[in-house]
C-alpha cells in the first residue's frame, strides 16, 4: 500500500487528491484536508478519478495504419512512420492541437518541437478560459482573478453571470457556505435553477449577453456609484463622456433598465460583494470576448475586480492559455479546421484529449480530418480521432507522471507520479523527445524542472524560483501570480443585440452535457454519454413541449435556415420558454456551421433561431 | 481490566515485535495536517500529534477496491484459493473509528450472509486505540457514543500521559500483544488512571460541535420531515458521495465479474455510494431512487432511524466529523441535524 498527494485533473479548480496504490494498481482517490483549494472535499469526478486510469479503452501500445486498419507496433516502428511526414512537411504546415488537460511541461515540450519544425501550435479549449484570459488582459491588465475562494465565502451579495457552478464544485461549495451565512445571490443567466429558490434569478436571453454589461455600466455611471478610486483611473473620464450621449445604447424589452438600476444600487451599497463569471457566459453570445470585456469593465467600475471568480476550464486550461498566449494567432488554424478548412495543414498532431468530443461541430471536423495528409494522435484512450489517425502514441494519465498544472486562481500545482505507466505509454514530452532526437534536435531536457530552465520555460509568465521551490522542496502549492490591476476602458465595438427573424419559435444554444457531472464511476459516465449521444437529445422547456403537443422522450425536428435535424426531446426544467439546448456531446452533423460564431475572438456559440416541429 | 504503562520511546520496539506475524499499520504524515494509516516501516517515527485521518482506517478492512475471488476455467470452473495475508495490527486508531469497525463487523455478518472478507479481517486484527485529548474542529463523538475513549471494542486502549502511555487491555488478543514484549510494560498506578480520567473530563469541554441527534432521530424515524425539506437539502448536495467514502460505518459497494484472460476471471468489489444515481438503478433502467432528494432521505434514514438502531445495535454515526470536513453542501451529520432542528422549531 502506498499514498501519493497530487492534484485532481477534473477541472480548473485544482483540488488536492490523495491516491492510494497497491502493488502498482491505483485503488482509490481521497481528498486532502490541508489543501488550500479543496480543504478536504472532492467532487464526484475527483472521488472517481482513478476510474479513468483503469478504463478498458486505455492505449498501451503504439498503433500505425496499415491497409485501413491500425496495427500495434513497437515504439521504433511508430516513430519511423511519423518521421517522414514531419521531416517533409513544408514550414507552417504542421499543426499541434493541444488539449487543456496537457501539463505545463508537456506544453513546453510541444512548443520546443514546434519551434524546431516551424510548426503552429493551437490549444483546443472550448471552456471559455482563452476568452476570459484575453478579456482580463485587455481590460484589467492581468491574467487572473481572485487568488482564492475566500472572497466568495465571505461575501454578503454575490452576482453570478452564466455560471453553472455545479460543474465547478469548489465554487459551488463556497457559494453554499456564503448562502448559509446569509449571502444573497443574484444569477444572470439563460438557464433557471428551479431548486435554488433563495436566489434571485434574472433571465437574460443569450442574444442579450452583450447588452447586460453595458447597461450595468450605464446605471453605475448615471447613479454615481463609482468609487473615487475608480473614477481617478486612466480612461475613466473618456468612458464617462461616452455615456453622455446614450442614443447608441439599444433598448431592451426584457432587460429593463429600472431593474438593472435597482440591482446596481443594492450591489454598490453592499459592503462585501463578489462575482462569479461562468463558462456559459464566456462561451455563449454574439461576441464572447467583447461581452466579457464589457462585463469586467462594469465590475471594475463597481470596484469588485479583486473579488471575481471565474468558474470555467479544465485541468490545465489556464496553463495552456498562459503558455500559448504568444501563439494566439495560430488559433485561427483550429477555427478553420472546425469549419472544414484544411488547406493549411499537412500534418496534424493532437495532444492530450479527444478533439472530436470537445469540438462544438464534430461533423465539420470529421470532414476536415478526412482531408488532412497525416494525423498523429497522442492520447491515453482510444478516442474518436482514432479512425482518422495514421499513427497513435499512448500517453499517460495524471497519476503516472511528474508535472505541473495551473488552476483558475493562477496557482501552479504538482502532478506526482503514483504508479508506473502501462505498456509503452509514456508522457507526451517523452514521445516528442524521441521524435525530436530522430529529427536531429539535440537539446531535450529530461526532468520536469529542467523544462522551466529552457528558453520556452524561462519566457513563460511563471516565476522560475517558485517552480523550483515546488519541485525541489516537494513543497506545498505556491501562489505564483500576484497581479495588480491596470484598468483600460473600452467602448463596445458593434451592435449589442442580434436581429431575430419574425418566424422564430425557439433559439438553440450549446451547453455542457450533464452526464459529465451527474454520474458516478467513469464507466457509468461513458455509458450515459454514449446513450445520450446515440439518442441525439435536445433539451426543451416544458411550456414549449406543451405548446407543440410533444411528450418528453418524443421525437422533434429542429429546423434552421440552413438545415434540420431530428432529436429526442427531453423536458429540461432549467430552460425558459423559447430556448432549446444541445449538449455539446450530441453529434450535430446536420446543424449548420453558423452555430460556431466569432472564431476570430475565441469560441462563442451564437444562439441560432430555429423552429421546432413534432415528428 | 489490566492497566499498564508503556513509554512512548518504546512504542517503536513494541510495534516492531509484530512485524513477523502482522501487517502493522500506523498513522503517517503526508502533507500539512494530513495523516494516513499506512504500512509501518521499521524505524519509522510513531506520531501521536495527529487529530485523525481524513481517509478512514475502515479502508484497511473494507478496501476501496479488491478482488473477492478468482475463477480458473470456463467448462469446469474452479475458485482459486485466496492468497494468504497477515492479520492487521493497527496502531493509533481513534475511538470513533474503532466504534465504526464494530458497526461494520456487525453489518457484514448480519442476517446469515456473512462476508468473510471484511469480518475475518476485523476479527483477526489487533486494534490499538489511541484515546483523544484534543478533538478536531469537526469532531462530535461525545454526542454519538463514539469517544473520546472507549469502554469496550478494543484490544489495547492507549491514553497519552505526556512521555508515557496508559495501556488498557481490552481482550485476550490485547493481553497476548503485551506478552510479546512484557519488558516494555510496567504496572500503572491509580494516579496514572486518575490522570487519564481527568484528561477525558477536560477533553469533553473542548468540543466545538454538538449535534441535535436524539431529536433528529425521532423526526427522521417518524417521517416528520416534508418533501420540501428534502428538496432543499438535495439542492445543496453535490452528489459527490464523499460522505459515504469517509464514514467509518458506511458500507455501500458494488461487484463486477471481469475476465483476466480467456480462462481466468475475477470478482471485484469496489466502494460505491448510495448517493450515486447508478447505485440503485436496476437492470431494466428503472431507478427507485432516481432523484437526489430520495437518495439523501434514504441515506439519513439508514444513518439515524430507530429502525436501523434496532437492526444494528446503534445508530450509524460515531461522531468522527469527517462528513463535516468533506461535504461541500453543508450536509455533514451535525449540520444536517441542525437543519432538521431548525425545520421543526
Amino acid at each position: 500500500m502506498g499514498f501519493q498527494v497530487t492534484t485532481c485533473p477534473g477541472c480548473a479548480c485544482g483540488c488536492g487528491v490523495l491516491l492510494e496504490e497497491e502493488r502498482g494498481v491505483l485503488i482509490a482517490a481521497y481528498p486532502v484536508s490541508s489543501h488550500p483549494v479543496s480543504k478536504g472535499s472532492l467532487c464526484i469526478r475527483g472521488w472517481n478519478s482513478v476510474d479513468s486510469w483503469r478504463h478498458p479503452d486505455r492505449l498501451t501500445t503504439p498503433l500505425v495504419r496499415e491497409d485501413e486498419s491500425l496495427l500495434a507496433v513497437s515504439a521504433d516502428e511508430a516513430l519511423e512512420r511519423i518521421f517522414s511526414p514531419l521531416k517533409e512537411a513544408a514550414p507552417g504546415s504542421i499543426c499541434f492541437a493541444v488539449a487543456p488537460s496537457t501539463s505545463n511541461e508537456d506544453i513546453l515540450a510541444i512548443l520546443r518541437l514546434a519551434h524546431y519544425l516551424r510548426a503552429r501550435v493551437c490549444g483546443f479549449d472550448f471552456s471559455g478560459v482563452p476568452t476570459a484570459r484575453r478579456a482580463l488582459t485587455s481590460v484589467l491588465g492581468r491574467h487572473y482573478c481572485s487568488s482564492s475562494l475566500t472572497v466568495l465565502q465571505n461575501a454578503q451579495l454575490i452576482w453570478m453571470f452564466g455560471a453553472d457552478v455545479d460543474n465547478y464544485p469548489q465554487v459551488a461549495s463556497a457559494l453554499t457556505t456564503a448562502e448559509s451565512n446569509g449571502a444573497q445571490v443574484v444569477s444572470f443567466d439563460t438557464f433557471a435553477e428551479p431548486d435554488k429558490k433563495r436566489r434571485v434569478q434574472v433571465f437574460v436571453p443569450p442574444e442579450e449577453f452583450g447588452l447586460l454589461p453595458v447597461l450595468l455600466q450605464k446605471c453605475a455611471l448615471e447613479r454615481g456609484y463609482i468609487l473615487p478610486s475608480v473614477a481617478s483611473r486612466p480612461g475613466f473620464g473618456r468612458l464617462a463622456a461616452q455615456y453622455q450621449d446614450r442614443s447608441w445604447l439599444p433598448s431592451s424589452s426584457i432587460l429593463r433598465e429600472q431593474r438593472i438600476r435597482e440591482l446596481v444600487a443594492s450591489f454598490s451599497t453592499s459592503p462585501d460583494s463578489a462575482v462569479i463569471i461562468g463558462d456559459r457566459w464566456l462561451t455563449t453570445g454574439l461576441r464572447a470576448l467583447e461581452q466579457t470585456s464589457q462585463l469586467l469593465q462594469a465590475l471594475a467600475l463597481l470596484g469588485v475586480e479583486d473579488r471575481l471568480v471565474i468558474a470555467a476550464g479544465e485541468a490545465n486550461s489556464w496553463g495552456l492559455a498562459d503558455l500559448l498566449a504568444p501563439h494566439e494567432s495560430d488559433s485561427r488554424i483550429l477555427a478553420g479546421l472546425l469549419n472544414g478548412d484544411t488547406s493549411d495543414i499537412a500534418v496534424l498532431v493532437t495532444c492530450g484529449d479527444d478533439l472530436l468530443r470537445s469540438a462544438p461541430c464534430p461533423g465539420n471536423l470529421e470532414e476536415a480530418l478526412g482531408l488532412v495528409g497525416t494525423v498523429i494522435v497522442l492520447d491515453r484512450f482510444r478516442n474518436g480521432l482514432i479512425p482518422f489517425a495514421d499513427a497513435v502514441l499512448p500517453s499517460v494519465s495524471f497519476a503516472e507522471m511528474d508535472a505541473t498544472v495551473t488552476n483558475t486562481f493562477g496557482m501552479l500545482q504538482r502532478w506526482r507520479q503514483a504508479v508506473t505507466p502501462p505498456g509503452e505509454a509514456r508522457p507526451e514530452r517523452a514521445w516528442l523527445g524521441l521524435i525530436a532526437s530522430r529529427l536531429g534536435l539535440k537539446s531535450w531536457p529530461g526532468t520536469p524542472l529542467e523544462w522551466w530552465m529552457t528558453e520556452e520555460g524561462a519566457s513563460s509568465p511563471y516565476d522560475g524560483s517558485g517552480v523550483r521551490l515546488l519541485y525541489e522542496t516537494n513543497g506545498r502549492a505556491e501562489w505564483l501570480l500576484r497581479e495588480e490591476t491596470n484598468l483600460t476602458l473600452v467602448r463596445p465595438s458593434g451592435s449589442l443585440t442580434s436581429r431575430t427573424p419574425e418566424d422564430r419559435s425557439v433559439q438553440a444554444i450549446f451547453t455542457r452535457h450533464p452526464a459529465n457531472w451527474m454520474t458516478g464511476a467513469w464507466s457509468d459516465r461513458n455509458e450515459i454519454l454514449r446513450r445520450e449521444s446515440a439518442e441525439q437529445v435536445l433539451g426543451v422547456s416544458q411550456p414549449d413541449l406543451d405548446e407543440k403537443g410533444i411528450k418528453s422522450g418524443g421525437r422533434v425536428r429542429l429546423v434552421t435556415q440552413e438545415g434540420s435535424a431530428v432529436f429526442v426531446a427531453r423536458a429540461d426544467g432549467r430552460l425558459p420558454q423559447g430556448l432549446v439546448s444541445l449538449a455539446e456531446v450530441t453529434g450535430s452533423r446536420e446543424i449548420p456551421r453558423s452555430l460556431l460564431a466569432g472564431s476570430e475572438e475565441g469560441f462563442s456559440f451564437q444562439p441560432v433561431p430555429c423552429r421546432l416541429e413534432k415528428v | 481490566m489490566d492497566r499498564l504503562i508503556l513509554r512512548k520511546s518504546d512504542v517503536q520496539a513494541f510495534l516492531e515485535s509484530f512485524l513477523a506475524d502482522y501487517r502493522v499499520v500506523a498513522p503517517r504524515h503526508i502533507a500539512g495536517s494530513d495523516f494516513v494509516f499506512d504500512d509501518y516501516r521499521p524505524g519509522q517515527e510513531v506520531r501521536f500529534d495527529f487529530v485523525n485521518t481524513l481517509v478512514p482506517p475502515k479502508n484497511l478492512f473494507f478496501q476501496a477496491r479488491e478482488t473477492l475471488f478468482q475463477i480458473s476455467g470456463t467448462v469446469h470452473p474452479t475458485i482459486l484459493p485466496k492468497p494468504s495475508a497477515k492479520p492487521l495490527a493497527v496502531f493509533g486508531l481513534r475511538s470513533c473509528d474503532a466504534s465504526g469497525l464494530a458497526f461494520l463487523e456487525r453489518f457484514f455478518a448480519q442476517r446469515g450472509f456473512e462476508d468473510d472478507t471484511v469480518t475475518a479481517r476485523i476479527r483477526s486484527s489487533l486494534r490499538m486505540v489511541l484515546s483523544c485529548h484534543t478533538p478536531g474542529d469537526n469532531c462530535f463523538c461525545v454526542c454519538c457514543d463514539g469517544g473520546p475513549a472507549l469502554t469496550s471494542g478494543f484490544d489495547l486502549q492507549l491514553a497519552d500521559l505526556g512521555n508515557r502511555l496508559l495501556a488498557e487491555v481490552g481482550s485476550e488478543s490485547g493481553r497476548a500483544a503485551v506478552r510479546r514484549r512484557p519488558d516494555l510494560f510496567s504496572a500503572a498506578t491509580d494516579a496514572d488512571y486518575s490522570e487519564k480520567v481527568r484528561q477525558l473530563a477536560a477533553v469533553d469541554q473542548t468540543f466545538n460541535r454538538r449535534s441535535y441527534i436524539s431529536s433528529g432521530m425521532k423526526r427522521i424515524s417518524l417521517a416528520r420531515l416534508t418533501e420540501e425539506f428534502w428538496q432543499d437539502c438535495a439542492a445543496d448536495c453535490r452528489g459527490c458521495g464523499g460522505c459515504c467514502f469517509v464514514c467509518p460505518t458506511c458500507s455501500c459497494f458494488s461487484v463486477t465479474d471481469k475476465p483476466d484472460d480467456e480462462d481466468h476471471y475475477r470478482r471485484e468489489r469496489w466502494r460505491d455510494a448510495c448517493l450515486y444515481e447508478g447505485f440503485t438503478r436496476e437492470a431494466s433502467g428503472h431507478n427507485p431512487r432516481a432523484r437526489k432528494a430520495e437518495r439523501l432521505k434514504r441515506r439519513f434514514f439508514h444513518k439515524l432511524s430507530y429502525q436501523y438502531v434496532e437492526l444494528m445495535g446503534r445508530h450509524g454515526c460515531v461522531g468522527c466529523g469527517r462528513c463535516v470536513t468533506t461535504c461541500m453542501g453543508k450536509l455533514g451529520i451535525p449540520d444536517f441535524l441542525a437543519r432538521v432542528h431548525d425545520e421543526c422549531k
